[in-house]
């Protein structure tokens, strides 16, 4: 099936769902039965659900299905967990502060999966437009390499050319720049102001430079440029791979809450 | 970090079989075609006592007992010492009688347990000595298969048989070619065998002119009825005409046949639009646009690229592997038409492509005129409705035609499991080569790295290859064919010689430095590491499909045979 049928089904399943499980805690409610046991108790089972896929990665040598499949469900069980949710808190924000804490809490798994999610779709094909792929593991080899090259460069250029005009432009405005990863946030807005910064303060030098090392601020044009593949790599790759260390903690702890949550109703269920 | 001496693993410290004595070395050298080989043909470190003794083992068999089934993979051949046997040619007998190829998986809870005590360390042995190797086990201790009314079977099945005697030979094209075996063969009364694995019989292939040509012979006869056998347009035509057109048949051989030694290096230089019309050039030619075509051509081994010339360069329209067929469209045309048809577009050899030439009188009168013929005349229909030499706009979406030739120019058509990794949804998450470690004690078995076409990569990952020229030139047989068509390398017998990891073009053999529980590595007298041959197995001992392909949670990794290009574009187009 392709993505976008998929896709399709995926979300017409969700309303289905979505609008059925409503109807039935209405009817529960005009039963003159609490929903709010039956929802929170569904509330746990798609919360173990969900933990099941932190699990089901872990353990990838038991073969339980494709990973791609359990993600759609993770997905589709995250946002039709809200609808529960909001049943659950009767679509009103709850008074009590460990109620009002879990809410938040839970609001802010979803978020940070509803966002990791966006991230992965949107920077994975960003870094697919890259002229290269690179290994995130190596990118610091290779910003080390870099820097090696590039002061290899302008000491040969200082040799050759006899004059340090380049050398001191590098020294006071390049050196930091190869020094370590740079422009971070702007490589994640998808901004080159910062970059193209850098490139027009080495053009604006070159009427200060003699021929030889003309040539030479070409080439050192060439390594900011490899800079900045790398540091597009670096900011990018860092965020997918980190965006799970706002999530999968928030989920942890939401579990935590719900289990005190759960303690504390059925200690409690004789004065409700 | 500590180290431990011990001896280099050497070609033979694992013989074929250990019972293999002097005695039945003697036996062998008293057999028909060894006794007439000359000791004076082989250099003293391979003397032909000694392939005997190392790479040859006698196997004997029951009366009615299966030897070797169609569709397996060998890694030898076989010589008939003493007794009959019967050679069943495709259609063959039901292979329902004696199951499928079986291939070993390990249990669920095995594979747990294997997980649980993975080593934290990498690449870790408890020994680099050859042990008792999987392939050295005698086959007839697994999986005894006997088929009681052979005789009856085959006459049912009307198909061809040939019985085989003391001083025939049988599975020599599949090991040669390395390709699975099209012939069944089952004892006919007790017997007894030797079989020679590939890399003794290439040795004595190699220094005996006589054993050459009669294995080279066999090689060409067998080969050729088989394949005709194979091909849907002769599928319906009667024995008696399949012998007939064996004969008129030409075979013919283009390119290297180990066409990796150059490939890597021209691929390296190529940088350019015109280095690769100048690599295309370069590639043997066997039909050349614009003449006239001198019979259909059969492809039976290897690949060979279809292209036009346009303007000042060299379109590639598509590529064919074993079973394609060139020309048809033109001769059918020109049958039609009673005056001749120049062929649409031009086919190379892609490194190495070994074809049969079928004549074209003969395939006028057989074939084209065969208007009685219902079920022939469908065939034909069909063969020239998939014929790839139509105009490209016509069968072909420009993703298909930017793909092929990438491929194509990168001889991935190779792969029949290659890793292709949508570079759009990976998000680098690296679970695939985690779940990878995972499966094989903490080492991952590919890198996530590799060529890529657009949005698209082919990952260094070993590609289980038609034509695996990785195999070529192990000296212990290390790397071998498993019975499902995976190319896999047998540990402890892996010498760590490099000559696989060297000769295969894509670079998905990894040597690694070997080391025991207590992180020392293994090193020979001279302070050398010991170096082992790693690569993908496609987790062909766990359940279901490759471990990194399961771990992907987006969609973003498959294994896909890149000969289809179909399927390749189909998950290309999700």
């Amino acid at each position: 099936m392709r993505f976008r049928a998929r896709r399709f089904w995926n979300f017409t399943a969700l309303v289905i769902a979505s609008l059925l499980i409503t109807l039935a805690f209405e009817i529960v409610d005009l039963s003159l039965r609490v929903p709010q046991y039956y929802s929170g108790w569904l509330m746990i089972i798609l919360f173990a659900t969900l933990f099941a896929f932190y699990l089901k990665k872990r353990l990838s040598i038991i073969p339980m299905g494709s990973s791609s499949l359990w993600a759609q469900w993770h997905y589709y069980l995250g946002l039709f967990s809200l609808i529960v949710f909001l049943n659950h808190i009767n679509f009103s924000v709850p008074a009590g502060k460990l109620e009002l804490l879990m809410s938040t809490l839970f609001l802010l798994v979803l978020a940070s999966g509803i966002g990791g999610l966006l991230i992965n779709r949107h920077f994975a094909k960003r870094l697919s437009y890259l002229s290269e792929e690179i290994i995130y593991e190596r990118i610091p080899g290779y910003n080390l390499q870099l820097k090696n090259e590039v002061e290899s460069l302008i000491t040969n250029c200082v040799e050759k050319s006899g004059s340090t005009t380049l050398a001191d432009y590098y020294i006071r405005h390049l050196s930091e720049y190869f020094h370590r990863p740079r422009f971070i946030i702007s490589h994640l807005l998808g901004s080159n102001y910062a970059i193209e910064r850098i490139v027009a303060g080495l053009q604006n030098q070159m009427r200060y430079l003699n021929k030889e090392e003309a040539d030479y601020a070409l080439l050192l044009k060439n390594c900011i440029e490899r800079k900045r593949m790398l540091d597009t790599h670096f900011a990018l790759q860092s965020a997918l791979k980190y965006w799970g260390i706002s999530h999968a903690p928030l989920a942890l702890s939401l579990m935590i809450f719900i289990s005190l949550h759960m303690v504390l109703v059925y200690a409690f269920r004789g004065a409700a | 970090m500590n180290e431990i001496l011990v001896q280099r693993p050497r070609r033979w410290d694992q013989p074929f079989d250990e019972d293999m004595q002097e005695q039945q070395v003697l036996h062998v050298l008293a057999s028909p075609h060894f006794r007439n080989m000359q000791p004076a043909n082989f250099p003293k470190a391979l003397q032909l006592e000694d392939l005997i003794r190392n790479d040859c083992r006698i196997r004997r068999f029951d009366k009615h007992q299966l030897m070797v089934r169609a569709g397996e993979y060998l890694n030898s051949a076989f010589l008939i010492l003493s007794g009959k046997a019967i050679m069943v040619s495709p259609p063959g007998i039901d292979p329902g009688l004696w199951g499928q190829v079986s291939v070993n998986k390990i249990s669920l809870g095995k594979s747990i347990k294997r997980w649980w005590s993975r080593h934290r360390l990498p690449e870790v042995r408890t020994s680099v000595s050859a042990l008792k190797s999987n392939t050295g086990r005698r086959a007839s201790d697994k999986g005894r298969v006997i088929i009681d009314n052979v005789e009856e079977l085959i006459a049912g099945a009307s198909c061809e048989s040939e019985t085989l005697h003391s001083g025939d030979f049988y599975g020599e094209s599949a090991v040669l070619g390395r390709n699975e075996i099209t012939n069944t063969v089952i004892a006919l009364e007790p017997i007894e065998v030797l079989e020679i694995r590939w890399q003794g019989l290439r040795e004595i292939r190699k220094r005996e002119a006589g054993f050459r040509d009669l294995i080279d012979d066999l090689y060409r006869q067998r080969g050729l009825s088989d394949h005709l056998l194979s091909v849907p347009l002769f599928q319906h035509l009667s024995p008696h005409l399949i012998k007939e057109l064996s004969k008129e048949a030409l075979f013919e051989v283009h390119g290297e046949f180990e066409w990796q030694r150059g490939f890597k290096t021209i691929s390296e230089q190529a940088n350019s639009e015109a280095d690769y019309n100048k690599l295309i050039e370069s590639e043997p030619l066997i039909a050349c646009e614009g003449d006239s075509p001198d019979g259909l051509l059969l492809i039976r081994n290897g690949f060979g690229r279809v292209s036009r010339n346009i303007n000042f360069g060299h379109y590639t329209l598509s590529y064919l592997s074993k079973g394609g067929m060139f020309g048809l469209d033109e001769l059918h045309a020109a049958w039609l038409e009673g005056k001749p048809k120049p062929l649409n577009c031009s086919f190379r050899a892609l490194g190495y492509v070994d074809a049969i030439r079928i004549p074209t009188q003969w395939l006028e009168k057989n074939i084209f005129e065969s208007e009685s013929n219902e079920a022939l005349k469908g065939v034909l229909e069909e063969s020239l409705g998939s014929s790839i030499t139509m105009p490209p706009e016509q069968k072909t979406t420009p993703v298909q035609r930017e793909l092929t030739e990438f491929l194509v120019e990168n001889r991935f058509i190779n792969g029949s499991a290659a890793m292709v990794i949508d570079l759009q949804r990976c998000i680098r998450c690296d679970d695939c080569v985690q779940a990878c470690a995972n499966a094989h004690d903490n080492n991952p078995r590919f890198n996530r790295h590799g060529k890529s076409f657009g949005r698209y990569m082919i990952a260094n990952a070993c590609m289980h290859c038609e034509d695996p020229v990785c195999m070529i030139g192990c000296p212990t047989g290390a790397i071998h064919r498993a019975p499902g068509g995976e190319v896999k390398i047998n540990d402890p017998t892996c010498i760590g010689c490099s000559t696989c990891a060297n000769n295969c073009p894509y670079d998905n053999i990894r040597m690694v430095e070997v080391r025991d529980e207590s992180n020392q590595l293994f090193k020979d007298a001279t302070h050398k590491p010991i170096l082992k041959a790693t690569k993908c197995d496609l987790c062909s001992e766990v359940s279901g499909k490759p471990a990194c392909e399961r771990a992907c949670p987006h969609d973003a990794l498959t294994r896909l045979d890149l000969k289809d290009i179909a399927k390749l574009s189909n998950w290309v187009d999700r």
